[in-house]
């Protein structure tokens, strides 16, 4: 057996191997789920937005052909509210979580009160309709700084003023003596528009119970199938761990609303428990606006102080975040750690504050969002910088750079609370983007543009993200809530055939993960790229892994994969040394093969050691058979993309349009494993967050209706809405994980939602617009033009 | 939702006010209502068939109507709740003779919920103003017909009201709970005689002409260029 030489596979654009499966509509999603017997579930939401239930009467729904249950909160309370795994910012006893269905009260539009268990889901759905709820309606309050005011609507009795937490981080009498001496001070308020995930597949839940060995099967639209199962075994159900296998099958996008434990994966398990069949739930797309999670919906008070010359020397944050009706998984830790601690963004800030009151209102359930946390915190430093540039009339870029942390300033301590920035260089990101867009020339053809009646602005964004989330040295620290390090893991084995089998924690859904952990595993085991196979999303399985989220499964769970890849090398040598009748000291392992030093040609390849291994009849003393070999990786910081962006955008003055002529991002993401699928990430990022500058916004009305309640009404952008992105990487590998890598999910998001609307405001400087509020659409910009 | 406008009836304001008073005509002229039943005084429950965009559905309503100033002005008070959401809502209604005829001025303001405010918000003012609009027509057509001696005048006088809402109802007393001297009545309105959803849907397209008459030209110029385009 032998193995020719290979090129390298790692940093080649090699296409995803999971899409023709999945655009050739082969991938099993939850709904193309079907078990022999399954009831399907339609559930009676509330239409009120808080009220108490005082009646509800499922007699005609009953009596319709078909329908088998309908079961209400009052029927579970057998089982506990959900979790709320992540109590940051000092959350003590105020936490409320939603139960499996409302017991008593709601607290917003689309609550479920009520689960109607037919033979098919029209009958369900019909007959969900024919429950008959009463409700008593009571006072609604939807904005988060209004819910804290005397005399506001109160959510929970827990809960005065409706505070979930007050939260706080950097140096408060710093930040307030640096004000007081500054030479120029500006202040904004900031709205960091409520915003809604809409995955492309949305969300649900299918159990089978085994009555024999009492063991739940959940198959579950979920990014992390192994935090569910402990969520709701050990706190939900007070069942063993033992007793759930939780699957994610293809999932179709996820965005962060699918890391959550929903209240469809408790009731789907309680009804197939009590009634013996499988059952199952699918949201459809107007469910999933008013009653799975949203993101962002900050309200703040941002302050920046400086001097004349362009040195930042403060910066004062108040934010009141709203989390709605009651606390998602790992809500209050989203403007908290992941906020407030990078405030700062990329530049030395000697003194900065930051307070955030978390808050309950009449809305949906607010978590993490692509980004979450991090695009918020960015859009406001990178706001505050424009503003501070203008007041002091120095060109903005100059005014980044500055005040950018110096590469020989890392690792960086920024003052917050954050672990220390692992490594950057942001000055090149800076001038690359600067000279793609002709920086140089813009501003005299922007006043030339202005004389004819065009007006073009640019924007700028220069940004740090905090990615790998989450090393238990930084979340597992006193105060902020979680007490548990996130790592990940990864089961690597080689089997007699020579064949790779990987099964991970993490698990992709329309991240193309199992292209680039096959790139490296092909690389580092020196075995053909099609003869790996990644296996993951199945908690039976696949080791104990905290899942995919806060762009981190390349650089923890890549780097988890890389050391089960380093030990099975380790084994493999020894093996060799044995094979070879050589010393194990002599012996490397290269391009899959294992030679003693100096004679390459006698050399063992990884098929044999493994056939070798796996037969089992000739192994050194003492070891084991198989090529077997599990890592659990704990990173020991966080890692730091960074880069710059850059857009132009035309007003049309006449009618608020506005049009993207460029957008030019050059990030900087280490090392990158497969160029294109960084692309791809990178695109779809920045069309989320140019969506938020542009076109989206969740919207509730006083009564706490959800008025952008479907598609029709939310502005998802199209194709033809997206700009052309032009790419250029600058590459600074991450000094913390061995493969050099530093996550690119969340970073077009984090980038460019402050990009466009900075460049908006530049574009309509000449009407004296210093700021407005995302989204820009055409009657926000019109009126902002026209000083209404 | 706030809701106001106005409406002008070929009629003297008595017999406005005594045609907005009539629940026998009233039935006929809310849109898709099925039944109305005087429960009190004032106050009347009703269903309504309602096919119209966003707030096609059946609901079952309550309507209350106080301060009572004959024949001037009165409140109405809506509770009305369906499979898409429910309503609730507090209006104003006033008449005024302007020469031979009456206006009728209607505004209030609408909490809706549910189905109808998230999905239906953006059509829900359009679709509100269709249908009462169509409801006064359809009143101004009784009180023509009830000039000539047609429906109704055998009907005791009572008390019924549009609603100025897409989930129009009935009726009720202020304060004290049904007066025994009200008889308790359901009022069926045949088929044939209901406000129904294709008559709305043709009374807002003869309004919409009315209003335009230039469109037809313009579709049928539109029509030939396209002829012209394909024949080329």
């Amino acid at each position: 057996m032998t193995t020719e030489i290979k090129e390298r596979i790692v940093g080649r654009s090699i296409k995803r191997r999971e899409d023709p499966k999945l655009i050739t509509g082969k991938g099993s999603y939850i709904d193309d789920i079907k078990l022999a017997g399954m009831l399907h579930v339609a559930l009676v939401r509330s239409p009120y937005a808080h009220a108490t239930i005082t009646s509800i009467d499922a007699r005609a729904a009953l009596a319709m052909p078909g329908v088998v249950a309908v079961f209400t909160g009052a029927d579970m309370l057998d089982i506990n509210p959900l979790p709320c795994a992540w109590a940051a910012g000092r959350v003590k006893n105020n936490v409320n979580t939603p139960r499996a269905l409302a017991v008593g009260t709601v607290r917003h539009v689309g609550e479920a009160v009520a689960m109607v268990l037919a033979e098919d889901r029209y009958i369900a759905r019909d007959a969900a309709d024919l429950v008959e709820v009463e409700y008593d309606a009571l006072p609604v309050v939807v904005d988060a700084k209004k819910a804290t005011e005397p005399g506001a609507p109160q959510l929970h009795e827990n809960a005065p003023q409706n505070i979930v937490m007050e939260w706080d981080c950097g140096d408060k009498a710093k930040a307030d003596a640096a004000f007081a001496s500054a030479e120029v001070t500006v202040a904004e308020p900031i709205i960091n528009q409520r915003l809604i995930p809409t995955p492309m597949e949305t969300r649900g839940a299918i159990t089978r119970y085994d009555e024999a060995t009492g063991e739940f099967t959940v198959w579950m639209t979920s990014q992390a199938p192994h935090v569910m199962r402990l969520l709701l075994t050990a706190f939900v159900f007070g069942i063993p761990e033992t007793k759930l296998r939780c699957i994610s099958p293809n999932v179709g996008g996820g965005f962060g609303q699918k890391i959550f434990c929903y209240n469809d994966m408790a009731f789907t398990m309680w009804a197939a428990r009590k009634l013996g069949r499988p059952v199952k739930f699918v949201e459809d797309r107007s469910e999933n606006y008013k009653a799975s999670t949203h993101g962002r919906d900050h309200i703040t008070d941002a302050e920046l102080a400086g001097t004349k010359d362009g040195r930042i020397t403060g910066l004062r944050v108040k934010t009141y975040a709203n989390l709605g009706g009651y606390l998602s998984t790992i809500a209050p830790g989203i403007p908290t750690t992941l906020y407030g601690r990078i405030l700062s963004g990329v530049y030395k800030i000697p003194a900065a504050y930051c307070h955030v009151t978390g808050v309950y209102t009449n809305t949906a359930m607010v978590d993490a969002y692509r980004g979450a946390g991090r695009p918020e915190a960015s859009y406001l430093i990178e706001r505050m910088i424009d503003r501070y540039a203008g007041e002091i009339g120095m060109d903005p870029a100059e005014v980044r750079r500055k005040n950018f942390i110096q590469p020989e300033d890392f690792p960086y301590d920024n003052g917050l609370g954050m672990l220390p920035y692992d490594s950057g260089n942001y000055e090149p990101a800076l001038d690359k983007a600067l000279a793609m867009a002709g920086y140089a020339d813009f501003r005299t053809a922007q006043a030339e543009a202005r004389q004819n009646g065009t007006y073009l602005g640019l924007g700028i964004s220069s940004y740090v993200e905090v990615c790998g989330v989450a090393p238990s040295a930084w979340v597992g620290l006193a105060g902020e809530g979680w007490g548990a390090g996130l790592f990940e893991s990864a089961n690597v084995r080689v089997h007699l055939t020579g064949k790779v089998a990987v099964t991970t924690g993490s698990l992709p859904h329309g991240q193309g993960l199992e292209t680039t952990f096959a790139q490296v595993v092909a690389d580092e085991l020196g075995v053909p790229y099609d003869d790996v196979e990644i296996q993951w999303g199945d908690t039976q399985g696949t080791p104990f892994g905290y899942g995919t989220y806060g762009s981190r499964s390349l650089t923890v769970g890549g780097t988890a994969i890389k050391k089960s890849l380093d030990k099975i090398k380790e084994k493999a040598k020894k093996l060799a040394a044995h094979m070879l009748e050589a010393n194990e000291a002599d012996i490397v392992f290269e391009d899959g093969k294992a030679y003693v030093k100096g004679s390459p040609d006698k050399a063992k390849t990884i098929g044999e050691i493994a056939l070798q291994a796996s037969l089992a009849y000739s192994l050194p003393a003492g070891m084991e058979p198989f090529l077997d070999e599990t890592s659990y990786y704990d990173p020991p910081n966080c890692t730091f993309p960074f880069g710059t962006h850059i857009s132009i955008v035309e007003v049309d003055i006449e009618t608020g349009r506005i049009a993207l002529k460029r957008y030019i991002a050059v990030d900087d993401c280490g090392n990158q494993i497969n160029p294109l699928i960084v692309q791809g990430q990178i695109h779809g990022g920045i069309v989320q967050g140019l969506a938020q500058a542009l076109y989206e916004r969740a919207v509730y009305d006083e009564d706490g209706q959800l008025l952008s309640g479907t598609l029709m009404d939310y502005a998802i952008p199209t194709a033809e809405m997206a700009p052309h992105i032009e790419t250029a990487h600058t590459v600074t590998p991450s000094p913390v994980n061995p493969l050099g890598v530093k996550g690119a999910g969340e970073a077009g998001t984090i980038a460019s939602a402050q990009c466009v609307m900075n460049a908006v405001i530049d574009a309509l400087a000449p009407f004296g617009v210093k700021h407005m509020q995302m989204p820009a659409t055409p009657e926000r910009v019109w009126k902002a033009i026209h000083g209404a | 939702m706030r809701i106001a406008g106005n409406y002008t009836f070929e009629a003297t304001r008595e017999e406005v006010w005594s045609a907005i008073n009539d629940p026998e005509v009233l039935a006929r002229a809310i849109p898709g209502c099925q039944h109305l039943d005087q429960v009190g005084e004032n106050e009347f429950e009703t269903t309504l068939k309602v096919g119209l965009q966003a707030v096609r559905g059946v609901y079952h309503g309550r309507v209350k109507i106080d301060n009572l100033v004959a024949p001037e002005s009165y409140e109405i008070h809506v509770d009305g709740k369906g499979s898409t959401g429910f309503l609730k809502g507090n209006g104003v209604i006033k008449l005024r003779a302007e020469g031979d005829s009456t206006i009728l001025d209607y505004g209030g303001e609408a909490h809706i919920g549910g189905t109808i405010a998230s999905v239906g918000q953006r059509l829900i003012d359009g679709a509100a103003k269709t249908l009462i609009n169509q409801s006064l027509k359809a009143l101004a057509a009784l009180i023509a017909d009830r000039r000539s001696g047609g429906v109704a005048d055998t009907v005791p006088e009572s008390l019924a009201v549009p609603i100025p809402a897409p989930v129009p109802t009935a009726v009720a007393a202020p304060a004290p709970p049904p007066a025994p001297s009200i008889e308790r009545r359901k009022i069926v309105v045949p088929a044939h005689e209901q406000l129904s959803e294709a008559a709305v849907v043709r009374g807002a397209i003869e309004d919409f002409f009315t209003q335009q008459p230039w469109l037809p030209w313009v579709v049928v110029a539109f029509l030939i260029g396209y002829i012209l385009g394909r024949w080329k």
